[in-house]
């Protein structure tokens, strides 16, 4: 084959050709990339920016959307009855919507972002964040993980927060296996077919090592799937008792709508991410009632005699009145407590540069939220501790977001002896 | 290396016909592609610098499926599973087995195209849309072994990649030139465009060789083919190799690109994205699929800069009208029908016709 023409070769356009392109590349010394080591970015006179990658216009907005009011509640509060952190920094957010199953896209926005933002303030999606990490080790960038696999727990380049799917998924299971009435029943799992998920099937296989049960279904589906009856009726076909679900509210209904129809009624408990309120007041609302419950580390949103609960209602009145009482929104507000303290830590020890940053993040020592999560330790990576028990809430149309508390302080013993780092 | 340039405007022999540019203002347009190369990474910042490095990584694979599809006439949904292949191989052979750059560039690329070897045969049982289904199983079995062959692809977490383009001291990711030091990003854009460069002119003399016309021909009646004795099974097959490889080294470049790789990316929407970057491009045009990969690759962003601007979107989602990305949806159905019904040869024949009228003016009609 013939790569080439034959013949003709012309030395004056090749000349000119190398001139050029020589003439460009020494030319370019002056370009842009040269020093930027003295400037802090993401800090303007009195306002320090952070970024937020999450989805707003996918369908996996209905929590991208949520978390960031919840966020931007927060900080416009901080900003307006504290003067912002430190009494003089005022925050803002800079939002880049991102597709939650494209991973790249959340890569992708952080480059428009890195320059502009002092850090990450919110990243949605356990595959995102995953994209993002060698661009965060490049940059000496940290950022918030609005999702809870365990791993991010060790990770210098992140601020974790809240409680890993993987406990979730223990305190939940664990509950419904001792004192939540299902002891002997089989256990199951049933994953939306991503980093997330996997982090939820996780748990359950560690509380089923530590209790010596077996997981004889572990179903999974995908975010666009339209027809569950097949990985349900694996679930019902095996005689699972307890189903533990990590899904979306994209898809959570269609799941227990089919397994409804299907008249397989197990104990469902789904992650934090799998549940919307408007579930409570959906079509199969009785369903729910009787057979599912979900599990995070927190209070009912209802319970107003917890401080933490009655500012963030104060803050969505006043700075998101649009918002509807939601769980992502607290879950936005909640992530911004870990953000704050790491900025006042700055602000201390007066270092807004990426290094500063990075050590401001090691020196934060705990989070308590105002009674909103609990205790979070943080410290050197090495030594954080996330919260270890739980809250399982059950459904009620009535209640705030539509669930009620079942049973708080839930810390079965696997939730304990769980160790995190890298798989 | 034997130059590509001649000033005749006259066909006096074969040797004309094998000339690149041929014309003075195709000549013109060439040292200008050089330039946009050579400056592009200097003057667009780093988010722009980023999309563009997507969008030669995409021309790979889309040139790849032109090959198959627009010179052999193969259609294929099963673009997105060699792609993969080629991701997770670029993560196995410099991570695991240590093998350098190239090293692990050739033999990923060759991964993919040993796989799409074994499913090549497929091709000469089935025409069409049966041809089509059959992809679009290897596409489900494809995602299956991505999600549950956790101790190559790391499962439904998926991988960290570390393959690096680097020989000896000439890192990709910290090149340096005259005392400037360029970013990865600036580094990386220069890379995947002069690949892109490079397999597009491989790619072109391919089609323009006898493999190429042997392609073509059974792509327009394939058992006229066979009787002036081109054989189905050395051509069909080897379009399936040569377009594996050319998707997997786009996934090699992906995953070295994007240093994580996870199921995710390698969904059936890349497949009909492959697909509609040629038909937009242009069918049968090796430029038409760079064309299509950058204005597809480029087309949601921009919408989404402007977003801002257009009455009847919400920016944030949050207000009334479109959201950015129902409207990056609807525009690329949109793009589509449009193409197919107004330009069935996409960019690639709008952009010839527009040449045309300038070789010919001010005799243009």
């Amino acid at each position: 084959m013939s790569m080439c023409a034959t013949r003709r070769s012309h030395p004056r356009v090749l000349m000119f050709t190398t001139s050029i392109v020589a003439g460009l590349l020494l030319g370019a010394c002056g370009g842009s990339t040269g020093d930027t080591a003295a400037r802090t970015p993401g800090v303007s006179g009195d306002t320090i920016y952070i970024g937020a990658l999450t989805p707003l216009s996918d369908a996996v907005a209905v929590i991208g959307k949520p978390i960031l009011a919840g966020a931007t509640a927060y900080f416009d509060r901080l900003n307006a009855e504290q003067g912002g952190v430190g009494g003089k920094y005022k925050v803002k957010v800079l939002a880049e919507d991102i597709t939650y199953a494209n991973p790249s896209s959340g890569a992708q926005k952080y480059q428009k972002l890195k320059d502009q933002v002092a850090m990450i303030g919110l990243v949605v999606g356990t595959d995102q964040v995953n994209g993002l990490l060698p661009l965060l080790a490049e940059d000496s960038m940290i950022a918030v993980p609005t999702t809870f696999d365990a791993e991010w727990i060790r990770n210098e380049h992140l601020l974790p927060w809240g409680s890993p799917y993987q406990l979730q998924a223990i305190n939940g299971v664990g509950y419904a296996l001792t004192d939540g009435g299902y002891t002997g029943q089989t256990v199951c799992t049933m994953s939306l077919a991503t980093g997330y998920g996997k982090a939820t099937e996780e748990g359950v296989e560690y509380l089923a090592t530590s209790m010596g049960f077996s997981i004889p279904v572990k179903a999974t589906f995908k975010q666009d799937d339209q027809d569950f009856v097949a990985p349900v009726t694996q679930l019902k076909n095996a005689g699972c008792g307890v189903v533990m679900l990590a899904s979306l509210p994209s898809v959570t209904g269609k799941v227990l709508g089919t397994a409804a129809q299907l008249g397989f009624a197990p104990r469902w408990i789904g992650t934090s991410p799998s549940w919307h309120h408007a579930l409570a007041t959906s079509p199969i609302t009785d369903y729910l009632v009787q057979h599912y419950w979900t599990s995070f580390d927190g209070p009912a949103m209802g319970d107003t005699s917890v401080a933490g609960v009655r500012a963030m209602r104060a803050a969505q009145a006043t700075y998101s009145p649009d918002q509807q009482p939601d769980y992502y929104y607290y879950a936005g507000y909640l992530a911004s407590f870990a953000v704050h303290a790491m900025l006042e830590k700055a602000v201390a020890a007066g270092d807004f540069t990426r290094a500063g940053l990075r050590a401001a993040s090691q020196a934060l020592e705990r989070t308590t939220s105002d009674g909103l999560a609990s205790e979070y330790t943080y410290g050197a990576v090495a030594s954080r501790n996330p919260p270890r028990e739980g809250t399982v809430f059950r459904v009620n149309p009535q209640a705030t977001i539509g669930l009620e508390v079942e049973k708080a302080g839930v810390s079965v013993p696997a939730a304990q002896s769980y160790t995190f780092g890298k798989r | 290396m034997r130059l590509m340039l001649s000033n005749t405007r006259l066909t006096t022999d074969y040797a004309d016909d094998l000339v690149l540019f041929r014309s003075r203002p195709a000549q013109a347009g060439a040292l200008l592609l050089l330039l946009g190369w050579l400056l592009l990474p200097h003057v667009l910042g780093e988010y722009w610098v980023t999309i563009f490095v997507y969008a030669g990584i995409a021309s790979i694979g889309a040139i790849g499926l032109n090959l198959l599809t627009g010179f052999a006439g193969q259609v294929s949904m099963g673009h997105a599973v060699f792609y993969g292949i080629g991701a997770y191989s670029a993560a196995v052979f410099a991570d695991r087995f240590g093998l350098p750059f190239p090293l692990w560039l050739i033999a990923a690329s060759v991964t993919g195209g040993l796989v799409g070897g074994v499913v090549g045969p497929f091709a000469l049982r089935l025409r069409g849309n049966y041809l089509v289904i059959v992809s679009l199983g290897l596409l489900v079995i494809g995602q299956h072994v991505f999600e549950n062959w956790t101790g190559v692809t790391g499962g439904l977490t998926g991988t960290p990649v570390r393959a690096n383009v680097a020989i000896g001291a000439l890192d990709v990711s910290s090149l340096s030139v005259g005392g400037l030091r360029l970013s990865r990003n600036q580094g990386y854009l220069y890379f995947v465009w002069g690949m892109v460069a490079v397999l597009a002119l491989a790619a072109h003399n391919i089609a323009r060789s006898r493999p190429g016309r042997a392609l073509q021909a059974i792509r327009d009646r394939d058992l006229a083919a066979e009787v002036i004795g081109v054989s189905q099974v050395h051509y069909k097959v080897g379009a399936f190799v040569l377009s594996s490889g050319y998707a997997a080294c786009a996934g090699a470049l992906y995953a070295s690109y994007a240093r994580y790789v996870s199921p995710l990316d390698f969904s059936l929407f890349l497949s009909i994205q492959f697909i509609a970057m040629i038909v937009v491009g242009g069918i049968g045009r090796i430029h038409g699929s760079i064309l299509g990969a950058v204005f597809l690759t480029l087309l949601p962003r921009v919408i989404e800069s402007v977003s801002g601007t257009l009455p009847f979107v919400s920016a944030d989602g949050t207000g009334r009208g479109l959201t950015v990305q129902s409207l990056n949806q609807a525009m690329f159905g949109v793009l589509i029908i449009s193409f197919l019904l107004f330009e069935p040869l996409g960019l690639a024949e709008l952009w010839r016709r527009a040449t045309r009228y300038f070789k010919s003016w001010p005799f243009s009609y």
